[in-house]
């Protein structure tokens, strides 16, 4: 099943190269939940994933060429994925340093460690989510069914407000103060779930 | 204000709603309410990990919009990707200039463009034609005959004056003739009320 998956890969990569776009977002569309999620789990300011991860599409557009066609290419496509969170982890490392760190290492001392630890070489990674989007899709799961729904449809399915009240056939009015609603209500829940946790790690 | 009614500017500003007057107003409560504070704090933690659950809607129209961006002719980056060859092209373009343009003038047929100043024509004593122009501006394209200037500004353009100077001659004489005709574009495109006189 694999093999087809890349056959069909390796098709939309030729298509592209002979200048078809329409067969490289196709191509996005497949790996962006991988690429996502791999950028997800890689870096530490989640407002930086969506750009980062765009970016990693761009960058595979512009090295297609260089794409040796004998491999595999979503082992490809996660490896310029992993190399692209790596040069923006080390970007973010020269702006901010930690202030616990001795700006020159005494003989005795070990040079404090900057480097972010790269435990997630993972390849399962693509195919994970982490423990806090558990907890927040869990969370939602917790909503009443009205509450829910749209904030699935807003957050997960990034419909617009006018969007919303189209598909449900309601007015704009009533879709924001659901929304709202939902929002705080998921904001308790957290809220409320991380007090438990806490609670239950000290006991 | 109620604490209730921050609630929807807190929405508000997440959704990128708010406006100016609005955002104001939901400072200064801020400022003053603890709670809120801490709220709005959770609010936008909330809204960040809701967004980062999936890829945005338009990922992927916006991953090929910046590749269409990417793609569009940006002349500095063009001229810096192609340096080395522009300067191979702009080498070849000065060579071809160079040799091949004092040719290409012999075939030009002769006149004299007099921009301004008084003209006058004539026969020298020799039996050429002759011209003479006071207190004008002349640009003159290949010339055969004697051409007298009082108090005016010469510009010459693709002269076929007779150089029997030599190697060097010739070569300097290249150089000159490019430096005229280039002047001479600069005439002709921006020159003042060109008069047009025949000199055949």
């Amino acid at each position: 099943m694999n093999d087809t998956r890349n056959q069909q890969d390796i098709y939309l990569v030729k298509r592209t190269l002979s200048g078809d776009d329409e067969a490289f977002s196709r191509l996005v569309d497949c790996y962006k939940n991988g690429v996502f999620r791999l950028v997800y789990h890689k870096i530490p300011f989640k407002g930086d994933v969506e750009d980062l991860a765009q970016e990693v599409f761009l960058r595979v557009y512009k090295s297609l060429k260089r794409f040796d066609q004998n491999r595999k290419f979503s082992t490809w496509l996660y490896t310029i994925a992993n190399n692209l969170c790596i040069d923006y982890l080390r970007r973010k490392r020269l702006q901010s340093v930690s202030l616990d760190a001795p700006l020159f290492p005494t003989n005795g001392e070990k040079e404090v460690k900057l480097e972010i630890p790269d435990e997630t070489n993972d390849p399962e990674l693509v195919f994970q989510r982490t423990s806090e989007q558990i907890m927040v899709l869990k969370a939602i799961e917790k909503l009443p069914e009205q509450y829910s729904l749209v904030i699935k449809l807003r957050h997960i399915k990034g419909y617009s407000y006018e969007e919303i009240a189209q598909i449900l056939d309601m007015p704009l009015g009533t879709i924001k103060s659901r929304i709202y609603r939902a929002r705080n209500e998921l904001r308790k829940i957290l809220q409320k779930g991380g007090r438990e946790d806490g609670l239950s790690s000290c006991v | 204000m109620d604490c209730q009614a921050v609630y929807e500017l807190m929405n508000r500003y997440i959704d990128d709603e708010i406006t100016p007057e609005e955002e104001r107003v939901l400072e200064f409560h801020l400022e003053r309410c603890r709670d809120c504070q801490k709220t709005f704090g959770e609010f936008k933690d909330l809204n960040l990990l809701l967004n980062s659950l999936e890829p945005s809607k338009n990922f992927t129209n916006n991953v090929m919009a910046k590749i269409q961006k990417s793609k569009q002719f940006n002349p500095n980056k063009w001229i810096y990707i192609h340096r080395k060859s522009l300067i191979g092209v702009a080498a070849v373009f000065l060579l071809f200039v160079l040799v091949l343009a004092p040719w290409s003038n012999n075939k030009n047929s002769a006149d004299i463009i007099i921009s301004q100043g008084q003209v006058e024509r004539g026969i020298t004593p020799e039996g050429n034609q002759a011209v003479t122009v006071r207190n004008g501006e002349v640009t003159i394209k290949g010339l055969n005959g004697t051409f007298n200037a009082i108090n005016s500004q010469i510009i010459l353009e693709k002269t076929t004056a007779d150089l029997k100077s030599g190697l060097w001659g010739q070569f300097r004489y290249k150089i000159q003739n490019l430096y005229f005709q280039v002047k001479g574009w600069f005439t002709n495109t921006f020159g003042k009320g060109e008069m047009k006189n025949e000199n055949n």
